[in-house]
């Protein structure tokens, strides 16, 4: 497991706040936490894998017995307390929880648990196992450290950025050299480039797809087949849209590309410069001080004067990191300031000429004085524009 | 859906007495919908939900961009968007749940509410929100109605398993004639895996992993490095076919196997074949995984006995009945369950060649099987065929 920088980070943390210990539950906490990238966790309904972090620092995991060798390998915490399931949900986990806790911290403590995760009745369970001791959120604790990066973790979230970028643009090169292909082609050249580039593309949310004409004006035009792409051939004079969701080393990139089939009309190349246009505005706004509903509504005002159609619900960007969609949020109801170290995903969503969704995902690092673009292989201020060479 | 799925989850709100219930789990939500978004667990802040009354008024809220996926697998209720800038997670979906419940004139009675899906913030938030509905876990009922599948239900799941196997066979089938210089990556393997899958219709993949060697001992790391002559490989991936998952796992050799992994990988059929005798209607759990820890005695074959030795498979790829030595359910006709014991590798690999069964009235019918797997398969290079 590589040192991300998170463990001083929380070690140091944690000392200023009122919690005896810490308890994760939520996949996405549980890997910030002990570093282990564990991508079946999500589709696990009714297995746990719990992270407890007391005031010492005597870390433990806690975690079925079948994942026991797993999360020893892939995570720096040494203690792993393993539980067997029974037919009782998710008593045995929780029984596990709570010898751990017991064993960590003194009678009548105060821990914080991630309230936005712990499912209702594990929560239930585990206040009824742990008598005597008060358990309260710990959310904006856990938001807060994880919403600002360590160098490490920037490195790595500009990585897979830069990679998948690259791959996105390996497999269009493809389709320049062959003049055209189908959706469903392209989907898959994105997946193995990116793979190609050491990018790991595992669980749900590794999806690439491809949409171009009609498909495009849907945000996902293949169900219940995700995932692939149609037999679609992508022709000439077609706004396509390329998506891409990949992981390294359990960090995400969260990416999304246009382009046009031969030379663009002029009406496709007005859409694309109104998506630059925003994206600009956005640039302007992203520094540290600013709050995030204020990036929002420049968006949004910039859209409404220029007359750009963008789809506002829902927002026009968001938080990266162990999950491609986290908080800060750049929408009207999130009024967190922006701070260097911050990494997001610039994502105003707008209709082209017809209808088509366009969206051109940047990940950007907020920096002391503004904000850098990260992970460009070519310039996005241009459309990427096949003409059968390159 | 079929109208035998609606009509039984009907019945089973009535008979609970719920004026409706709010499913918020994921597979809660593609039970109740028929409706599968595979990306959903994937995004923590993010939910869609489901209200059925008990009056047959269903609908469903979600963030926007899911709205389409909704209606595209053909959802005949309401559908309502929430916009995301109304409130941090979960105030937004709250807000716009509140008001669909109160167009549906639920402002009190009993509303079924799936607690162990729902998180202890969201709950609390609801609670306030709707302080006058009596809120109460509906998670055993949904147990209840999951744990026997419709006959259409299990025709997916059997769908889901042989895109498991075709997936697994056409990715084993690249690796022919590629297992020496300059070799064939696992995440490229595990890629082939998926895309097979996919391909032949699946409609999602969960958990995805090829280990080798002594890394079987590993439920998953990380998909790195080449295969190498001489190991036991383990190929692992859950998927689903429009909802309804496959819990898939196999054994190959790289080359020719010797004679101690053929044998070892002989030992966990064995085994399976004494709980394959043993999955029939009014046996207990609990009684299929005695037999196999009698078998394993007698046998003198060693196996993870702590895990058990199976579960359900339905809208997740864990459920219950859990075949162990604490659950005592009785199975049942209908009911679908994979068989997943673990016995070791002569270098201590951890091999199991996990297989779905449909309980029917005499017995049990394997629903897995593309191809025959008696034998432990042997990536030799030589096979030609898909």
């Amino acid at each position: 497991m590589k040192d991300l920088g998170i463990v001083d980070k929380v070690g140091r943390s944690i000392k200023g706040v009122e919690y005896d210990a810490i308890i994760a539950v939520g996949a996405d906490n549980v890997q910030y936490l002990s570093g282990a990238p564990l991508p079946f966790l999500y589709s696990a309904h009714d297995q746990y894998v719990i992270v407890l972090w007391p005031q010492n620092g005597a870390t433990a995991c806690i975690c079925p017995l079948e994942w026991e060798t797993t999360v020893r390998k892939l995570s720096w915490i040494r203690k792993v307390q393993s539980y067997i399931d029974t037919a009782e949900v998710p008593r045995s986990a929780v029984e596990a929880l709570a010898q751990s806790v017991y064993d960590a911290v003194r009678k009548g403590a105060k821990l914080g648990i991630d309230m936005n995760r712990v499912s209702d009745s594990f929560f239930n369970e585990l206040q009824e196992s742990l008598c005597g001791m008060e358990i309260l959120s710990c959310d904006d604790w856990l938001h807060e450290l994880r919403m600002t990066k360590t160098p490490h973790e920037v490195k790595l979230l500009e990585d897979a950025a830069y990679r998948t970028d690259h791959g996105i643009l390996g497999a269009v090169h493809h389709v320049s050299v062959k003049g055209s292909t189908n959706e469903k082609f392209l989907a898959e050249g994105i997946r193995v480039h990116c793979l190609e580039r050491g990018l790991d593309t595992v669980g749900h949310h590794a999806i690439s797809q491809v949409a171009s004409g009609e498909n495009s004006k849907k945000f996902w035009p293949l169900a219940p087949k995700f995932g692939l792409g149609w037999d679609k051939v992508l022709v000439q004079k077609e706004l396509i849209r390329m998506e891409m969701r990949a992981s390294l080393d359990g960090y995400w990139c969260d990416a999304a590309r246009m382009l046009t089939m031969g030379k663009p009309s002029p009406a496709q190349r007005q859409a694309y410069e109104a998506l630059v246009s925003l994206r600009e505005t956005a640039i302007q706004h992203l520094r540290p001080g600013v709050k995030c509903s204020e990036v929002f509504a420049a968006v949004k005002r910039e859209a409404e004067q220029q007359g750009i159609k963008l789809i506002s619900d829902l927002g026009v960007g968001h938080g990266v990191g162990v999950t491609t969609h986290e908080r800060p949020y750049l929408n009207e109801s999130d009024d967190t300031e922006l701070r260097a170290g911050m990494v997001l995903v610039l994502d105003p969503i707008i209709y082209g000429p017809d209808r088509e969704i366009m969206r051109s995902k940047d990940t950007v690092l907020i920096t002391e004085t503004g904000c850098k673009i990260v992970g460009w292989y070519k310039d996005w201020r241009e459309p990427y524009i096949t003409a059968y060479t390159f | 859906m079929t109208e035998e799925l609606k009509t039984k989850i009907h019945n089973a709100i009535e008979s609970h007495g719920y004026e409706a219930v709010v499913a918020v789990g994921v597979d809660n939500f593609t039970y109740i919908s028929g409706v599968v978004l595979p990306f959903a667990a994937n995004y923590p802040d993010r939910k869609a939900v489901i209200v059925k009354t008990k009056n047959e008024q269903n609908c469903v809220i979600c963030p926007f961009d899911w709205c389409g996926a909704i209606n595209d697998q053909g959802w005949k209720g309401n559908i309502v968007t929430y916009d995301e800038n109304e409130g941090m997670p979960p105030q937004a979906i709250i807000k716009c749940l509140t008001n669909v419940l109160s167009d549906l004139g639920l402002g009190e009675g009993r509303v079924g509410l799936d607690v162990s899906r729902a998180s202890r913030l969201f709950v609390e938030a609801l609670g306030q929100s709707m302080s006058h509905i009596d809120w109460v876990p509906c998670d055993n009922m949904f147990r209840d109605l999951r744990i026997v599948k419709t006959k259409a239900e299990v025709e997916l799941l059997e769908m889901a398993a042989k895109q498991a196997e075709r997936g697994i066979i056409g990715a084993l089938n690249h690796l022919e004639g590629t297992i020496d210089v300059p070799g064939y990556t696992l995440s490229e393997f595990s890629e082939r895996v998926r895309v097979h899958i996919v391909e032949f219709g699946g409609s999602g993949i969960g958990h995805l992993a090829t280990m080798q060697g002594v890394d079987t001992q590993l439920y998953y790391a990380p998909q790195r490095g080449k295969f190498c002559r001489g190991n036991l490989v383990r190929i692992n991936v859950t998927n689903h076919y429009r909802g309804y998952w496959s819990n898939a796992g196999r054994m190959a050799v790289i080359g020719e196997p010797t004679d101690e992994q053929v044998e070892s990988y002989n030992d966990n059929l064995v085994l399976k074949a004494a709980a394959e005798k043993n999955l029939k209607p009014d046996v207990h759990c609990n009684e299929v995984f005695e037999e196999v820890v009698k078998t394993a005695e007698e046998e003198g074959i060693g196996f993870w006995q702590e895990l058990g030795i199976g579960h359900g498979v339905g809208v997740s790829d864990r459920e219950a009945p859990y075949l162990n030595r604490y659950d005592k359910t009785l199975l049942k006709p209908g009911m679908v369950l994979v068989l997943d014991i673990y016995t070791y590798g002569p270098c201590r690999e951890l091999i199991h060649s996990k297989d779905t069964y449909e309980i029917v009235e005499d017995g049990c019918r394997l629903l897995s099987w593309y191809r025959s797997w008696a034998g432990l398969y042997a990536v030799t290079g030589l096979r030609g065929t898909h």
